[in-house]
């Protein structure tokens, strides 16, 4: 072996070990940066918390509005039948006396 | 061990220099461990003749003429240190005739570039040449010799001086220490420039280094999810979705809920009221109806029985439909 080809191999090595520690650092630090910050199935979990949350709270607002805005009218129309039904039951069963 | 006797093959040259009768002899050592010396290579020999023939000392032209006659000893050579023997009738020079030194100029070799990679020390014994040490700049010895043509041979530094042997005594020491004595210190060094380039090197590749650590950090938290956002379009779309199905569910709860409860309030007293009434008008009715039979059966009876007038002026009553006088 020549003192070039020598001399080259070791600079290979060095070079070689250099860049494979480097290597091993960026994918310890890559590891490091991506654990350090919130993943994807993290802000699906938050998404679909915050939705649920969401859903219930506005479900109960809207729920109780509308039953509020529709019950009297209801009630009214529902009196109404009920005065219709009962006044025709009742001269039915007069009737049937 | 080191007794020439033992190596049967090795003559003639070899042993007349061991038996060389010189003051400072260290000739049986040196031929204990030479069992095969062999000429120089081209290489080395023009190496020696390019130091010795730019040489500016006494005796130089006499040290350059040897070099047609020695022998290299590989065996305690090695690419540093050259140790050389030669037949002790060849004519000595008249540098260093009484001890060993080295040659006064310095022997420097200068790479293309300006570097200077290696300082040559070419050793003289009682007017022989004895060795030659290569000392490299570098802190990786190359296992070739430098290039001829790259010797570099300036003046002396220091005046050229005998560097006799501590005792002239005749205890044997190898040949290998003549190359083991103190040396004068390095003349040669890195050069600054060589150095800071080094250094700068180093510097560079630890920035790369760290460029590609922190570029691979920075490369793991550029993958961060947005929280956050994801939080808000999750609270947009219950909220809507909340939102629409409330609405239905109020609504189909009020309606129904409202409507059971209004039929329920009304119904039970309208059915009262409205059998009531029609159980009235069924009774008032039928009371109309008797009152009526029994006014018209009366009537009937009373007809029947009262006499008939044309005019009514002896009793009270009323006129039928036929003009006569009803009395009642």
């Amino acid at each position: 072996m020549t003192t070039a080809t020598r001399t080259t191999s070791t600079t290979l090595r060095i070079a070689l070990a250099v860049a494979l520690a480097v290597t091993l650092l960026a994918i310890a630090a890559w590891a490091i940066g991506r654990s350090s910050v919130p993943s994807a199935a993290d802000a699906q979990r938050s998404q679909e918390t915050a939705r649920s949350a969401a859903y219930s709270e506005a479900l109960a607002q809207e729920s109780d509005a509308a039953y509020t805005s529709t019950y009297d009218a209801a009630f009214t129309a529902g009196a109404a039948a009920g005065t219709t039904e009962g006044t025709a039951a009742g001269i039915a069963a007069a009737a049937a006396k | 061990m080191h007794d020439s006797r033992m190596i049967p093959h090795v003559g003639g040259t070899i042993g007349a220099m061991a038996s060389h009768p010189t003051p400072h002899s260290e000739a049986a050592a040196l031929v204990a461990h030479t069992r095969t010396p062999e000429p120089l290579s081209a290489h080395e020999d023009a190496l020696l003749r390019r130091i010795l023939a730019a040489a500016s000392f006494h005796g130089a032209p006499q040290l350059l003429d040897q070099v047609r006659g020695i022998q290299l000893v590989p065996a305690i050579s090695d690419a540093e240190h050259r140790i050389y023997i030669q037949h002790p009738d060849m004519p000595r020079s008249t540098f260093s005739a009484e001890g060993r030194t080295r040659i006064p100029n310095t022997v420097l070799i200068r790479t293309p570039d300006g570097h200077i990679a290696a300082q040559i020390d070419v050793w003289v014994e009682r007017g022989h040449l004895r060795a030659m040490h290569i000392r490299w700049a570098g802190a990786r010895v190359p296992m070739t010799l430098p290039n001829p043509e790259w010797v570099v041979v300036t003046p002396a530094i220091v005046p050229a001086r005998a560097t006799v042997a501590p005792s002239a005594s005749t205890t044997t020491q190898p040949a290998r220490s003549v190359t083991s004595r103190p040396t004068p210190t390095l003349p040669i060094a890195l050069p600054s420039g060589r150095r800071a380039a080094r250094v700068l090197v180093a510097l560079l590749v630890l920035a790369l280094a760290g460029a590609v650590i922190a570029g691979a950090y920075a490369l793991g938290r550029s993958g961060a999810a947005d929280v956050d956002a994801a939080r808000a379009t999750g609270v947009q779309q219950g909220t809507a979705a909340g939102t629409a199905d409330g609405q239905v569910l109020g609504s189909f709860r009020g309606a129904t809920e409202g409507e059971i409860a209004g039929r329920q309030s009304t119904y039970d007293a309208a059915v009262v009221k409205a059998q009531a009434a029609a159980l009235a008008r069924a009774k008032a009715a039928a009371a109309a109806k008797a009152e009526a039979a029994r006014v018209a059966a009366a009537a009937a009876a009373a007809a029947a029985a009262a006499p008939r007038y044309v005019s009514n002026t002896n009793c009270s009553g009323y006129r039928d439909s036929r003009g006569y006088w009803i009395c009642s």
